[in-house]
């Protein structure tokens, strides 16, 4: 064979055997990727880089295992394994710092000043616990300093996760880690618009490819002046609509959804900014004293559509979501559960005042005892006797004849509380029980509206409910501290105590109150309970909902509405005490509210017992705001908070009839001390700077 | 090949080839280039000109620093020694945080406030001039979010230094590296409308004025270059320059799409990132296309200067390759990686050619006569008669260790530096590619067992390469895309998967998603076949690449057959092509394959089409050698000519 042929053929030859691999390699291209394996997935998540990270921040906020100047076999003794899995960490070097990383010294030098500035260290301290972290950060292998560097500075970035007040647990936190460095990479949806509506009905962008959301004559969202917690309730609500409402066939136009919020109100809620945090700067007076809570939740509705008009958390607002303590804040007010403590005696209210039988005496007792939520004239030991004997169907009874009684209050109150939209999705238990959904789309927004359960847990002794102990044998028992061999009637009764004095394992939430009055306001109009929302598809006509099907329901609500007008009013003849939320009137307006009183109200106080809730205190309310505004404008109130009505534009375009859900929880060294009523005080100071305005200098 | 010396009606008929090709190509040009009024950067440029220039009122000015000042005045020593983003300096030993002077807070957030109410100028004026519901309206969008950044950590109830500080940047469109403490523009950035808005005006009145020309351009290009190539080489080869100088010009259009286009609809990209790109790439496509004309313009007009130079090159080959393979690792450590590879590719296909040409027939010859001189106990042999005297040994020895002489310290060198390269450098695809020129190389001159030989010490290589954090890294990225640490991957497979089986089209890519989500932006180099299914779809790319592979064998056969010839110089030329058009042949699988994420990703070009030099100049360089080898032949061939030197 010649030289010639020789090339050729070793040149046919690579060449032959190259077509022959990509031949293979194509092939095998087709049969892994035919049918498109990722279609499905429309989000990239790190899944390494988040477990990286969750060790890196477990490391991060661990106290050093050893004192000061650990020797290297106390470190490996604290942390088994650790010493022999450090090569980028020289625990044996002498000198400082003694536990340098092989990374530049610049590197460490800004990592280790960043965590001593953030965890209070000082800069030796923070060194060390910085080389353990890389210890634990490069488990998985991974290697490299500027790999360490950018994960340590996205942790210290993301401040809440090194927050001692805020450590979240494992999971929690692996969780909270993939929400942060989750990407949405879908290429071919078409992402949902959201906007929001003034009540000028003009539209604003809030979120949304601005390509084709951004209208003609569309407002631009900096307009708003939405502080930083609603921009993140904002890009929450967008993350939860996302993947539901984004159309993928791409002929057919984005879906266009609007958030229930009012503009004016919100900014409101928004200029209150940190004022429970740093009360220095803070514009508002009526925050002077707020300096007793922890924490504040409001929540404002529009009864007429059960629209959230307003929702803001101030203060700790952690665990509603588990994230991060942004989106904490932001969505606290849908979320964040508490006990209701007495404004579940509003469930009792509506069943009794439903009841044919009800006489018109009960129906005034009833509604001076929502007034003082109990009775304060000295006549029972017990406060909260009346109630606890409503709930046993024992109103009469004096005498010890009978020990048991047949009783449905407890269950009439329960069905009531599932039919104005508590207690959905509790079928199967879970985390889900109590949620409500707040989406009149396709989508899946999830708010926490209420759990009240006065019956004993079904398949329990005393599940049927029915039968009760009577309230004098129940409270001897109680009082006894043992159970007698009644077991089920006395279970059954102590459900429905539990459950009229809003403890046990009943929850609600501030939207959870707001939608509760909602619920008393639209039924006393005739119409039908509905549940909240906080997105709406336009479909040009506003969702207020059905009639009430029975007038019966419409009477007991105006009933319930009636006695709630009370509770903000003075004390009164024939009955001692005033209502629970005058005082904050008066503390608010420096006057009492006149009867028929613009706010119908019902106010609630965790027991100091309770070892978990102490200190919180909730309230619900119904707001006729013309009214308000009317009578704080008459000539007799101080000349500091009179205003014209109407006199701010944020008022007027308001609707005439809102509602509020508040939630106080007080600082844990003040739950002991004697306190006024945090809940009512800060709703009539949010109502007073609603109405009167925006405070000038001076005041 | 018919050349211009034979008569007759296909040599009539192909004289109108350029003609036809360039209007065509013209035409093509013409109706796939973006629009100039879609350059978003005119409109944009001459809003924040009258929103800093507002009519009565003295011009408003900008400039970036502020937040570097802010630092160094709080901070009081130099940059090096502080971390800006908490005032300060790295020798402060116990925490807490900066003391700054209310006076220098105060001032620092006046400067902010001006930013602030820049930009609202500027969104009010861009508010005017687009309609809103427009195309653009994701522009204004884009300021808002902006705005809106800057006002939350603005008005919060009193912003610190760390907030101010933060502020400043986004405002000011600079980015502060704590790893190295320095301070950069980023060029396209917001920012860069408000502080230098001329220089962003001047530019996209460039791109647009490049956009008008093109057509010309290419046009004229193309009739010269290919009647040139067809007059010195004949029909074929101005066909096969036809379909070289097509290929580039689609990459060209590529790109021009991408200086219009990319961004659009993100938030992140107002001003384009790509605007620079398309006048770089010009300069490629350039010179990229005109290489081959050059080395065939040499070969007929300065035919004694090359056959001079060759000959030079031949006779000091080592020193030549030792320079080379020396100016390639300098290359990685002073200027780029991306020069480095470049070099290497360049040097190692140079080397392979040079050594084939010179002892392929030899080495031949010996396996022929002494196959024991080719076992490994003759090499060994010979490895030993290097350093002893060669009259105690046998033939074969001898001649082995000649052998070994001759080449197998280059050989050496070279592995070294693809050593280097890949594990000091991380540089795998310039690596792979080098070692495939090396396989190459072995296997043409000591044939398959040798091939089998090195192939062990190359898996020990690829091991040790297997263990970098880099490839580890893209292995990752390569097996699960959707959970990688880096989201380029998913971004591009779920471009893949939303374009139409017939892709979206020349001139309608989706660069960024409806959300706002943009393709990497190493896209127009690491990511091109991506592109090419994006825009012609699956189908049309497989075949594509089979088109390229096809056109790669067909002219490195034809580069083979020119190397077999007798000779030295002309042989050379053809040796040093075969193995340029191995290497770039190589190169369009690996990055075929590593975006198909059956290999791992490269970081290398797709030859010819991706942006940037490195794409161009292997295939350039390969197919300017093969048109001199041609043309050397001929003349060599005909016996009208003077015979070479």
């Amino acid at each position: 064979m010649t030289f010639s042929r020789h090339l050729l053929r070793a040149t046919v030859g690579i060449l032959a055997a190259l077509c022959l691999v990509l031949f293979v390699l194509v092939t095998s291209y087709f049969e892994r990727f035919a049918g498109r394996p990722y279609a499905e997935i429309d989000a990239f998540v790190p899944l390494e880089r988040v477990q990286r990270l969750t060790r890196l921040v477990s490391a991060l906020r661990e106290p050093l295992p050893v004192r000061s100047e650990p020797s290297a076999g106390a470190l490996a003794k604290t942390a088994p394994g650790l010493f022999d899995r450090l090569p980028w960490v020289d625990l044996k070097a002498e000198g400082t710092p003694p536990y340098a990383l092989s990374c530049p010294s610049r590197q460490q030098e800004v990592l280790a000043g960043r965590l001593a500035e953030q965890l209070n260290l000082n800069k030796n301290e923070a060194a060390k616990r910085l080389a353990l972290a890389h210890a634990a950060w490069a488990e998985d292998g991974a290697k490299g300093c500027r790999a360490f560097f950018v994960d340590v500075d996205l942790v210290m970035r993301s401040s809440y996760l090194l927050d001692p007040n805020q450590l979240l647990a494992k999971p929690m936190l692996e969780q909270s880690l993939s929400q942060l460095l989750t990407e949405r990479v879908a290429w071919d949806a078409k992402p949902p618009c959201l906007r929001i509506r003034s009540s000028d009905e003009k539209l604003t962008y809030l979120k949304g490819p601005a390509g084709y959301c951004l209208e003609e004559g569309m407002g631009l969202g900096s307009e708003l002046a939405f502080g930083g917690s609603s921009r993140e309730l904002i890009n929450f609500i967008y993350s939860r609509l996302f993947v539901a409402e984004a159309v993928r066939d791409l002929t057919l136009e984005a879906r266009r959804l609007e958030l229930t919020l009012h503009p004016g109100l919100q900014s409101l809620l928004d200029s209150y900014g940190d004022c429970l945090k740093d009360r220095m700067d803070c514009p508002w007076p009526s925050w002077s004293n707020a300096g007793q809570h922890q924490t504040v939740i409001v929540a404002v509705m529009d009864p007429r559509g059960q629209q959230i008009l307003g929702m803001r958390c101030f203060g700790r607002c952690t665990g509603s979501s588990g994230l991060n303590p942004s989106v904490d804040q932001a969505i606290a007010p849908l979320a964040l559960p508490v006990p209701p403590a007495s404004i579940a005696k509003l469930f009792y209210a509506l069943a009794f005042s439903e009841m044919p039988s009800t006489k018109a005496t009960d129906r005034r007792e009833l509604a001076l005892q929502v007034k003082t939520s109990g009775q304060l004239d000295g006549q029972s030991l017990k406060r909260n006797e009346w109630w606890e004997r409503l709930a046993l169907c024992d109103l009469k009874s004096s005498s010890q004849a009978g020990q048991t009684i047949e009783c449905a209050m407890a269950r009439r109150a329960q069905t009531l509380a599932t039919s104005l939209g508590w207690n959905q999705y509790c079928e199967k238990g879970g985390d889900d029980c109590g949620r409500v959904r707040l989406s009149g789309t396709n989508s899946e927004v999830l708010g926490y509206a209420g759990y009240f359960r006065a019956l004993p847990p079904s398949g329990s002794a005393g599940g049927s409910g029915a039968e009760v102990l009577q309230w004098s044998s129940y409270n001897q028992i109680r009082d006894a501290g043992g159970i007698t061999q009644i077991r089920e009637p006395y279970f059954a009764a102590s459900a429905a105590v539990q459950s009229v004095l809003g403890a046990g394992d009943n929850r609600v939430s501030a939207l959870g109150l707001a939608s509760l009055a909602g619920q008393i306001e639209r039924m006393s109009r005739g119409m039908a309970p509905l549940n909240p929302v906080l997105v709406v598809a336009p479909s040009g006509q506003p969702q207020l909902g059905l009639p009430l099907r029975q007038s019966r329901q419409q009477q007991a609500a105006r009933q319930v509405r009636d006695a709630m007008a009370r509770v903000m009013i003075g004390p009164e003849p024939g009955w001692d005490g005033a209502g629970t939320g005058h005082s904050a009137f008066l503390a608010s307006f420096q006057k009492g509210c006149k009867a028929p009183c613009p706010i119908q109200a019902k106010t609630g106080t965790v027991s100091r017992q309770d070892a978990r809730f102490a200190g919180t205190t909730t309230f619900a309310a119904i707001v006729e705001l013309d009214r308000l505004a009317r009578q704080l404008s008459e000539s007799d109130a101080p000349e500091q908070v009179a205003a014209p009505a109407n006199s701010n534009a944020t008022l007027k375009a308001l609707p005439p009839v809102i509602t509020l859900g508040v939630i106080t929880i007080a600082r844990k060294d003040q739950r002991s001390l004697p306190e006024g009523h945090g809940a009512s005080r800060f709703a009539m100071q949010f109502l007073r700077d609603l109405v009167v305005g925006v405070p000038t200098d001076g005041q | 090949m018919p050349s211009l010396n034979k008569s007759g009606a296909l040599d009539r008929f192909v004289w109108w080839f350029p003609l036809i090709f360039a209007a065509v190509i013209s035409l093509w040009v013409f109706f796939q280039r973006p629009l100039s009024t879609q350059v978003r950067e005119l409109a944009m440029a001459q809003a924040a000109l009258a929103a800093i220039q507002p009519s009565g009122s003295p011009a408003l000015r900008f400039s970036t620093g502020a937040a570097q000042r802010l630092c160094q005045i709080v901070g009081s020593q130099p940059l090096q020694r502080l971390d800006c983003r908490n005032g300060l300096s790295l020798d402060t030993q116990a925490g807490g945080k900066a003391t700054v002077d209310a006076r220098v807070l105060l001032a620092a957030r006046a400067g902010l406030d001006e930013w602030i109410e820049g930009y609202r100028a500027l969104r009010d004026e861009l508010s005017g001039r687009l309609a809103t519901g427009g195309s653009r309206t994701w522009v204004l969008a884009g300021i808002e979010l902006r705005l809106g950044e800057l006002q939350r950590r603005r008005v919060g109830l009193s912003p610190g230094y760390a907030e101010v500080f933060d502020a400043l940047l986004i405002a000011e469109g600079v980015r502060y590296s704590s790893v190295s403490g320095q301070f950069s523009v980023q060029r396209w950035d917001l920012a860069r409308l408000l502080d230098s808005p001329r220089a962003v005006l001047e530019r996209a009145e460039q791109l647009e004025q490049l956009l008008f020309l093109l057509p010309w351009l290419v046009g004229v290009l193309a009739l010269c270059s290919y009647s040139f190539v067809q007059w010195g080489l004949g029909a074929l080869a101005g066909v096969v320059y036809a379909a070289f100088f097509g290929l580039a010009t689609l990459g060209l259009l590529v790109v021009a799409d991408a200086s219009v286009r990319f961004g659009q609809g993100s938030p992140v990209y107002l001003l384009n990132p790509f605007a620079y790109a398309f006048e770089r790439q010009v300069l490629v496509y350039l010179v990229g296309v005109v290489t081959p004309c050059l080395f065939l313009a040499f070969a007929i007009f300065q035919e004694r200067f090359v056959t001079r130079a060759l000959r030079w090159v031949s006779d000091h080959f080592i020193v030549m390759s030792f320079l080379v393979f020396g100016l390639a690792t300098a290359l990685y450590g002073l200027a780029s990686p991306a020069a480095g590879s470049e070099a290497m590719k360049l040097a190692m296909a140079g080397f392979a050619g040079i050594v084939t040409s010179l002892y392929a027939r030899q080495s031949y010859l010996t396996r022929l006569h002494l196959p024991k001189a080719y076992t490994l106990a003759g090499l060994a042999s010979g490895c030993v008669s290097l350093f002893l005297t060669p009259e105690k040994f046998k033939p074969r020895s001898v001649v082995a260790a000649q052998l070994l002489k001759a080449f197998g310290l280059m050989l050496l060198v070279g592995l070294l530096v693809i050593g280097l390269a890949a594990l000091v450098f991380s540089d795998l695809g310039g690596s792979l590619v080098s070692a495939a020129v090396v396989f190459g190389l072995v296997f043409l001159l000591f044939g398959l067992r040798m091939v089998v030989i090195v192939s062990i010490f190359a898996s020990a290589a690829v091991g040790l390469a297997l263990m970098t954090d880099k490839v580890q890294g893209r292995i990752d990225l390569m097996l699960s895309p959707m959970t990688a640490a880096v989201s380029d991957f998913a971004r591009l497979i779920k471009f893949s998967e939303a374009a139409p089986a017939s892709g979206y089209g020349l001139g309608s890519l989706r660069w960024c998603s409806n959300e706002g989500s943009c393709l990497p932006i190493q896209v127009l180099s690491d990511y091109f076949p991506v592109l090419l299914t994006g825009a012609f779809g699956e189908s049309m790319t497989i075949l594509l690449f089979a088109l390229l592979v096809l056109g790669y064998f067909l002219l490195m056969v034809r580069a083979g057959l020119g190397l077999a010839k007798g000779g030295v110089l002309v042989p050379l030329v053809y040796a040093v092509a075969f193995f340029l058009l191995f290497s770039s042949l190589v190169q369009t699988a690996i990055t075929f394959l590593g975006n198909w994420r059956l290999m791992p990703l490269t970081g290398l070009g797709l030859p010819v089409l991706s942006m940037g030099w490195s794409s161009m100049i292997s295939v350039a360089l390969g197919l300017g050698a093969l048109g001199m080898a041609e043309r050397l032949g001929q003349r060599v061939a005909s016996p009208q000519t003077r015979p070479l030197p």
